[in-house]
């Protein structure tokens, strides 16, 4: 019996330690527990072996064995208070090393005669005699329990709720244990010399076991709670089924009359029982797994079907993807032979359909689907649960053994079928509850599902709208290209048409006047000098205009060249000079050296020779000069090719230009002229036409009111500036900057 | 008569009547064309000292008829003036790199200037 007790709570002690220590390995608290627990087991044993021990050698032998084991029970206690419940060791390590020497010390000299001499019987017990190093032991325990229970006590102050509940139990427990052990093992033996208490130990040790063990279950204490519970529940099962075997079998021996079993017989009995009762679910789970394969049954995890359905929703937008993966899982988990998804209107009418096994026809009409679906809407179809009638007779025909309706916020999204199973089994109810917990899930997915397939559509047609939209305005663009050409076309066209009976009148006029036609009378010459002038004007209006159409539609084509520009000057000079000297006008050209300029060398003649008439035009004495400088600065803001709606066709070296546009050269056109007043200043490179409310003429003394508009435009597409200083009474200064020509 | 054989193929009536009138009193030896077909014909057929080539023709343009009498190399040696109221630079620096020896504004050359400068194709033939 005691030894019975003994082992038990021996095995129980180990069991906690294990447990606790399993529980969290790398915990401090648990690591010195599963200790404390371990070494009191062992020592519970020790204590016991003394009292059946053959010779008192032996008895001796296990006496200091458990002494021993003492010491280092009390160490245990001891850090386990310290630690607890940290996961870590804090102590200093010094303090560690010290107190472990001299506990292996104690524990040592424990073995050696010096703490227990030897054993002596007294009235029928080994009584053991202490050594010279008692008292060294008796510091020992002392030291160390007291230490820890003063800690414990210090602990339990300072801690609060779970942490105190559970403080408390331990102290209470770890109290009455000791201080019950102490009074047995200690007063008792050495001051009473009875050994007879030594037998109750295993008790004490119960007691704290079953404190520790309120502690795990009420307070989570070590986070045992679930393990001491299932073991409980577990022993309480185990011990119920062995008084049902014995009392039943008892029973049945005595109305059979036969003789009871003796105890070990019966004990034997007891012990297979429970070891049946112990494999028997193991047993039968792996039998299953062993005949799922051959029979198809297998075994249906509803929380398996929901976390694989619930994985596969979240992965894909596309709605084909996600219907056919979510068919398929489905399937495979509830093992039917084929399913379904068909997606509707909110109204039930299918509009598309996706499904998973073998397709087969559907040979119903369209209103044998309508009363599935209407009937759907409302509730799940299970076909062995209807009662026979038109419904079930159409789902047999169309082979469906489950309609489930898919609504999001109460609307029709669509519906999931399925027919039956491969092994032909009906739909077990689980099966078709956690069907229905998922239903909501893939209607909200598929709904998402779609939206994302209509936002697609939606942005191809967006995309298509816009390409066409883009290419209307291509077509509209080439169409203005076109006209613009045409009206180019035109300009040109209509230009040489007038100029065409402009000639013959100028021509013949001409002729006239040179008298090839006879001898003209002076009054008739002067008409017809008048009329000649006058058609003169007007071909030069004509150029003009054309001129200015081209500028203002970008269609100047320009050739750039290096050239000196006092030479031009000189060429243009000469050609005027006859003109000039009709009228008493002298031309000069103050010479520089100032190097090529890089520009359109037909246009600047153009330009010199448009200044230069206008100086003839206003001068009456006096002359012109075209005098040159040179001028630093910025290129023009307005490049070749950056000029609005002035293009220019580049024919060579716009690098070359571009590189030497860091200098200008000035040519500046001064008169003798009567000058320009302010007014008429800011008119003047302007188109002809008139300021605001008032019908002053641009264009005086025959002028086109073009020309100095044509040359602005043709400096500042070259990439120069053009301007005027002029004073009324002081003459007038036109200048106008060209690039010089760069380094090659 | 200074024996220089002309060709003047324009399709206006007054200026190519002019045109013939000032040159025939310069002595030379004037034909006329009044369109692109005929002048080509004759540009062809005829062996002509200088040629006076108006660009808007009907039927042919001149240009092509430039183009043409130039691949003759018979012909080609003959100088082909221009005779224009485009004021494309275009169609003149095509001309040029047909093989035009000069050109003239009509509308802007007087009948003075013409007659100048058609002597001066054979003065600078003299020169050259």
């Amino acid at each position: 019996m005691a030894l019975l007790l003994t082992i038990f709570a021996s095995f129980l002690c180990i069991i906690t330690g294990l447990f606790v220590y399993l529980k969290n390995p790398k915990n401090w608290s648990n690591t010195i527990f599963s200790i404390f627990a371990l070494v009191l087991g062992l020592w519970i044993i020790a204590d016991f072996l003394p009292l059946i021990s053959t010779s008192e050698q032996w008895a001796l032998f296990w006496l200091r064995i458990n002494m021993f084991l003492a010491a280092w029970l009390c160490y245990t206690f001891f850090l386990f208070v310290y630690a607890f419940p940290r996961a870590k060791m804090d102590f200093s390590l010094r303090y560690l090393t010290e107190s472990f020497i001299f506990v292996s010390l104690v524990s040592v000299l424990s073995l050696t005669p010096l703490v227990f001499s030897d054993a002596s019987v007294t009235g029928g017990a080994i009584i053991p005699s202490p050594g010279l190093a008692m008292p060294l032991f008796a510091l020992n325990v002392v030291l160390f329990l007291v230490g820890g229970f003063a800690q414990l006590v210090r602990k339990y102050r300072l801690a609060f709720h779970l942490e105190k509940a559970q403080l408390r139990i331990v102290l209470i427990g770890a109290l009455l244990m000791f201080s019950l052990i102490l009074a047995n093992n200690f007063f008792a033996v050495v001051l009473l010399k009875n050994t007879e208490l030594i037998v109750l130990s295993p008790l004490y040790i119960l007691v704290f076991v079953f404190f520790v063990a309120y502690a795990m279950v009420r307070h989570r204490f070590m986070d045992l709670h679930l393990v001491v519970v299932r073991t409980v529940t577990f022993a309480l099962l185990t011990l119920t089924l062995a008084i049902i075997y014995v009392a039943g079998t008892s029973v049945f021996f005595i109305l059979s009359g036969e003789a009871v079993l003796p105890l070990n017989q019966i004990v034997i009995q007891i012990f297979l029982t429970l070891i049946i009762a112990l494999t028997f679910q193991p047993l039968s789970r792996i039998i299953e797994k062993v005949t799922d394969p051959i029979f198809f049954k297998g075994h249906f995890e509803a929380q398996h079907l929901l976390k694989l359905v619930s994985q596969t929703l979240p992965t894909t937008i596309l709605i084909k993807e996600l219907s056919e993966t979510v068919l398929e899982t489905i399937s495979r988990e509830i093992r039917s032979r084929d399913s379904a998804i068909h997606l509707t209107d909110r109204r039930g009418k299918i509009v598309d359909t996706y499904d998973s096994g073998p397709s087969r026809p559907l040979p119903l009409s369209e209103k044998d689907f309508g009363l599935i679906y209407k009937r759907a809407q409302s509730q799940t179809l299970v076909f062995e649960d209807l009662e026979e009638g038109e419904l079930k007779e159409v789902m047999r025909a169309a082979q469906l053994s489950l309609v489930f309706s898919l609504k999001v916020k109460g609307e029709l999204v669509g519906f999931f079928v399925a027919g039956e199973k491969s092994s032909g089994d009906i739909y077990s109810t689980e099966e078709i509850s956690v069907l229905e917990i998922l239903m909501p899930e893939i209607a909200v997915a598929l709904s998402n599902a779609k939206s994302y397939a209509e936002i697609v559509k939606f942005n191809i047609t967006l995309k298509e709208e816009i390409r066409k939209a883009t290419l209307k305005l291509k077509m509209a663009n080439e169409k203005l290209k076109v006209l613009d050409k045409i009206k180019d076309d035109f300009v040109s066209v209509a230009s040489h048409e007038l100029r065409t009976p402009m000639t013959s009148i100028k021509s013949y006029m001409w002729m006239v006047l040179n008298n090839r036609a006879g001898e003209v009378p002076e009054k008739m010459k002067n008409y017809l000098e008048r009329a000649y002038r006058a058609t003169e004007r007007l071909i030069s209006l004509v150029n003009d205009m054309l001129n200015v159409s081209r500028i203002e539609s970008g269609r100047v084509e320009l050739t750039y060249e290096s050239f000196d520009p006092v030479i031009l000057s000189e060429e243009v000079v000469a050609e005027i000079k006859p003109k000039a000297d009709e009228r008493g006008i002298y031309l000069k050209v103050e010479k520089a050296s100032m190097g090529d300029v890089f520009a359109d060398r037909n246009r600047v003649k153009e330009i010199l020779i448009n200044l230069l008439g206008n100086g003839l035009k206003f001068v009456t004495q006096g002359g012109i000069t075209i005098k040159f400088s040179a001028k630093g600065g910025l290129v023009s803001s307005k490049l070749p090719g950056e000029s609005g709606s002035l293009r220019s066709n580049q024919k060579n070296q716009s690098s070359k230009f571009k590189a030497a546009a860091k200098e200008f050269v000035e040519i500046s056109v001064t008169d003798t002229g009567p000058g320009i007043s302010d007014e008429d200043l800011q008119r003047l490179f302007k188109k002809f036409g008139r300021l605001e409310n008032s019908y002053v003429s641009v264009a005086t003394n025959g002028g086109t009111g073009l020309g100095l508009y044509i040359s602005k435009s043709l400096v500042e597409l070259m990439g120069g500036k053009i301007g005027v200083g002029s004073k009324l009474g002081e003459g007038s200064r036109f200048w106008f900057t060209l690039p010089a020509a760069g380094d090659e | 008569m200074n024996g220089k054989k002309l060709l003047i193929v324009e399709d206006e009536q007054d200026i190519r009547e002019l045109y013939s009138e000032i040159l025939r009193g310069e002595g030379y030896e004037v034909t006329e064309a009044w369109d692109g077909e005929v002048g080509l014909k004759t540009a062809l057929s005829g062996r002509f000292d200088i040629i006076l080539l108006d660009v808007m023709l009907p039927k042919v343009d001149g240009l092509k008829i430039l183009k043409e009498i130039k691949k003759k190399p018979e012909l080609s040696k003959i100088p082909i003036i221009l005779l224009t109221n485009l004021g494309a630079d275009a169609v003149i620096k095509e001309a040029f790199t047909l093989g035009a020896e000069a050109y003239v504004i009509k509308s802007e050359y007087t009948p003075d200037q013409v007659i100048n400068e058609v002597n001066k194709v054979f003065t600078q033939e003299a020169t050259a």
